[in-house]
């Protein structure tokens, strides 16, 4: 399905799930991803040691109504990432 | 800001032709889904190519499936903003995104389709999740 924005890359307005080394969390529509960063617009975000709920609860709610986009845009360190995928290919619980 | 109605103009009547009510205030929406029982289908129509191209054709393949909602409106995200503003107090606890799409039973939500589930995926893709909900909500009960 092509976008306005052909010279972006696949991701580009696509919301995505970016795992961290340290357990934390986001979500957001992709901007851009390559090896320097990844940059989401608005973003949510998930720290599993400041949350009642777990990253798998946080991300089923998520993947079955959307996130709030608390955060209108950051940018992700790429050694920081461990995982990028789409929202909505995170299975359903 | 929004966006000029030039440019936006075709993507309401990609809908609007094909016999969608357009609510643009939160007055058309209250009256809209007013609290008689009936089921309303609304498109959340938005400008973003990433999704919208995608969900206009897919809400109205969806449309034809054999058990419909009685109504069917629109409002669009970033231009008739007091009208999409309603229809998220309607939807409740559920994060605001557009493109999306809500079944309500009067003024109740029964079924949400976020902007996630739309991205990137083709409009048959989008119509059968839309007529599987339309199935489950909308098909009279056989009891």
């Amino acid at each position: 399905m092509g976008t306005f924005h052909d010279h972006m890359g696949e991701l580009h307005g696509i919301t995505v799930v970016v795992s961290q080394h340290d357990g934390c969390t986001w979500i957001g529509r992709c901007h851009s991803e390559d090896a320097i960063e990844v940059i989401l617009h608005d973003a949510d975000h998930h720290d599993p040691t400041q949350s009642d709920e777990t990253t798998a609860q946080w991300l089923q709610r998520a993947r079955q109504f959307g996130h709030w986009p608390r955060i209108t845009t950051i940018r992700i360190s790429r050694p920081d990432v461990s995982g990028l995928v789409r929202l909505a290919e995170i299975s359903a619980g | 800001m929004p966006y000029s109605e030039e440019m936006v103009t075709p993507m309401r009547r990609e809908l609007t032709d094909n016999g969608v009510t357009e609510l643009t205030t939160a007055t058309a929406v209250d009256d809209f889904l007013a609290p008689d029982g009936a089921t309303t289908f609304v498109i959340i129509n938005s400008v973003c190519g990433c999704a919208a191209g995608g969900a206009r054709p897919g809400a109205l393949l969806g449309l034809q499936a054999e058990h419909a909602p009685d109504r069917v409106g629109t409002v669009f995200a970033g231009q008739d903003t007091d009208a999409v503003q309603r229809v998220r107090e309607l939807c409740g606890q559920v994060p605001p995104s557009s493109p999306s799409m809500a079944l309500f039973q009067g003024r109740e939500l029964l079924w949400f389709l976020p902007r996630h589930m739309i991205e990137g995926r083709d409009p048959q893709s989008i119509a059968l999740d839309i007529v599987n909900a339309f199935e489950e909500h909308c098909a009279p009960s056989d009891a």
